[in-house]
């Protein structure tokens, strides 16, 4: 777990920017279409354990506290 | 009629006559069921009458194949087993993979039925169209990778591929399973009933070919397929290098990985000691089906005593729950030496874990002590009590007697209150994922034709968040009744049936799944398919299943969950504060039960449904509305 302070009302797509640009290119990838509102094609991205596609997708706006969890597309089992 | 894939015969084998007889595969059923499931649930209802005890010589074991097993139409090395299971009394279904499907197919084969009893131990030889029952009272006893060997010694062919139980199958075990090289048809107890019938093995050498109708749209159908696989942002390298134990991770993560018998799910969440990395360093390679480029199975190598140099084809992420999260071990050595025993044993691992953990919180809260467990600590997070429980239920000792016909005969047998423990649905073990933050899931567990049964009409909506058809909230309950059965059907009828690994389902194709099985079924065989009639052959499944249920006195009530899970909201984790409360089953049911359009009140495919189906023949059998 990461804890990152960010400014208050920052959305999940600032977000991720401040995370491309802190850790680096590795990360765009997987990040892309960021203008979209569709879910992002290889990241399932939850807020207090929903998902931003039942919340405001990548212009859910994070609030003191939140957790956010990034976990890459999975299967099987 | 087909023109391909299928080999054009089902073996019937009369172990009470220790005779056998080909006859030939009906092209009626192939186009209506098209193989695996579909073969096994008709055959069935067909010939397995209601109120036969599963354990008794009128019980049926079906072994069936799909059209593509034994083609080039890669990952459809598989085969359903189906009978009448012994643990929950309704349909008890399950699927191997490994290299024994292909085997049997290329024998000449779509399907074996296997009937009576035979009167000692036997296994049946089988070499392309000879059929032999050989004497199986040296192997009596024997745990399932000796018998193999001693199979292959004996016959004096190495490649021949066999399907035996272990001793716990031998024992009558309600959790026993068959296993071939490494695989398991895990559930429901079917390798009980091949103890019952006193058959030790079928043993395979098939040297035969499959012939296809069409090669040209197979090539085309096939390039489709592989160009999903490719694209897959999953399936490689990620999937084909961890395999499933990469849930154990997700599932953490999203507060629904079940510990300690339910009652923990969020609180324990051992990633770094059993999740991904872990197995990573002790992980010496990977094994492939028959067919398929992916090779998820890991082979991995327990590292610390006293486990050490104990290997294991798994464990898989059911597994990493049923003897990690479910029971509080979070010793990955000890997990994988479970695995490899079980298998050796012949126990389904899902059930057994549960078993374990159910007489772990038993243990906790005073309802058993020390005597019944004859001085066993069966504190959650005892690694060391694993193997010693396994043996027991194999061999029925002590508490082992008990456990080893699952959960809920246990505690009707216990009694003292521990019915509310017992975590099952129609007395099947319920596997991994907390579907109290997956309620489709949940509704999956509530309504399977065997039981609490992942596989069924697994929910990857909620589990991984693939939005196909549709993105899902795992968290609402409107809704969920229609997608249970979409999820129902459609893996039935693209995996269960054809015989083809659902995690292609799941990871490459689950946005054609349909299309991509209507293809191959048009190129192989010549019959014509579109993406619906495949759903259509999915639902069709799923209602004879039922009907078959049905016959046997399930109603609506058995669509139930465990009282925890309506009572008890989760308390840790990213699924906090969430639960099915009876009134979200309710209403989840109502709108399943409408989808299927089965009556409201119990659960009963309507007749105008079972005629829509072509499934007229079975309304007669059926309670009147």
């Amino acid at each position: 777990m990461i804890e990152l302070p960010v400014p208050r009302g920052t959305t999940v797509r600032t977000l991720i920017a401040l995370m491309v640009e802190r850790w680096g290119a590795g990360l765009s990838p997987y990040f892309s279409d960021l203008d979209e509102a569709r879910p992002l094609p290889h990241v399932r991205v939850l807020v207090n354990g929903q998902d931003i596609a039942f919340l405001h997708g990548t212009a859910t706006r994070l609030q003191e506290g939140d957790e956010v969890l990034m976990l890459p597309l999975l299967g099987g089992g | 009629m087909y023109e391909g894939g299928y080999a054009g015969k089902v073996l019937r084998i009369d172990l009470s006559t220790l005779t056998a007889r080909e006859e030939p595969l009906s092209g009626d059923v192939a186009r209506d069921f098209i193989g695996g499931a579909g073969f096994g649930i008709k055959y069935l209802f067909d010939e397995v009458a209601p109120r036969v005890d599963p354990l008794g010589p009128a019980n049926k074991i079906v072994f069936a194949l799909g059209p593509f097993t034994g083609t080039a139409v890669p990952c459809a090395s598989r085969m359903a087993v189906a009978a009448k299971s012994p643990l929950t009394g309704a349909v008890g279904l399950a699927l191997t993979g490994g290299h024994f499907p292909t085997e049997l197919k290329l024998a000449g084969f779509d399907a074996l039925i296997v009937e009576g009893r035979a009167e000692k131990p036997t296994y049946v030889w089988i070499k392309n169209n000879q059929v032999r029952f050989r004497d199986a009272s040296g192997l009596w006893g024997m745990k399932t990778t000796d018998c193999q060997q001693v199979i292959k010694d004996e016959l004096k062919d190495q490649n021949i591929r066999i399907a035996c139980i272990g001793p716990a199958g031998e024992n009558l075990s309600r959790l026993a399973c068959i296993i071939n090289e490494m695989r398991a048809s895990g559930r429901k107890g079917l390798g009980a009933v091949m103890g019952s019938k006193n058959l030790k093995a079928i043993a395979v050498r098939g040297t035969g070919t499959v012939s296809v109708a069409s090669p040209g749209d197979l090539k085309s159908a096939k390039g489709e397929m592989a160009r999903a696989m490719k694209e897959s942002p999953v399936l490689y390298p990620a999937f084909s290098h961890t395999g499933t134990p990469s849930n154990v991770d997700n599932t953490c993560a999203l507060g629904i990985f079940p510990a300690k018998n339910w009652t923990a799910t969020g609180e324990f969440s051992p990633v770094e000691q059993i999740g991904v990395e872990a197995l990573k360093a002790r992980n010496v390679g990977r094994e492939f089906c028959s067919g398929c480029p992916v090779g998820c199975s890991q082979l991995n190598l327990a590292r610390r005593d006293p486990y050490s140099g104990m290997l294991a084809e798994g464990p898989e992420f059911e597994t990493m729950y049923s003897f990690g999260g479910e029971t509080g071990v979070d010793n990955v050595d000890a997990i994988i030496a479970a695995d490899r025993l079980s298998d050796e044993l012949g126990l389904d691992t899902i059930s057994a874990g549960v078993a374990i953990g159910f007489a772990m919180e038993l243990y906790e809260k005073g309802i058993i002590g020390l005597e019944e467990t004859r001085g066993l600590d069966l504190r959650f997070g005892n690694h060391e009590s694993l193997g010693t429980l396994l043996r027991w239920m194999a061999y029925r000792n002590g508490i082992g007697d008990l456990l080893a016909d699952g959960v809920r005969m246990a505690a009707k047998r216990i009694g003292r209150g521990s019915e509310r423990y017992a975590m099952h649905v129609k007395g099947l073990e319920l596997p991994a994922y907390d579907v109290r933050g997956a309620k489709a899931h949940g509704l999956n567990y509530a309504t399977s034709y065997t039981g609490a049964d992942h596989n069924r009409g697994y929910a990857f909506q909620e589990i991984f968040g693939i939005p196909i058809p549709y993105a899902v909230d795992r968290f609402a309950t409107v809704g969920k009744g229609k997608l249970t059965k979409w999820n129902q059907d459609v893996r039935t009828a693209t995996a269960d049936c054809p015989t083809m690994c659902v995690f292609i389902l799941d990871m490459a194709v689950p946005h054609i799944a349909r299309e991509n099985t209507a293809a191959l079924m048009r190129a192989v065989t010549g019959m014509m398919y579109a993406a619906p009639d495949i759903e259509k052959v999915g639902e069709r499944i799923n209602n004879l299943a039922r009907a078959f249920n049905v016959r046997e006195g399930f109603t609506r009530a058995d669509d139930g969950l465990p009282e925890r899970l309506m009572t008890e909201p989760l308390r840790h984790g990213a699924s906090i504060g969430h639960l099915i409360s009876r009134d979200d089953l309710s209403q989840m049911l109502d709108e399943y039960y409408a989808a299927r359009g089965w009556d409201l009140a119990t659960g009963v495919p309507t007749k105008a449904k079972l005629e829509e189906l072509g499934l007229a023949y079975v309304t007669d059998q059926l309670p009147t509305e």
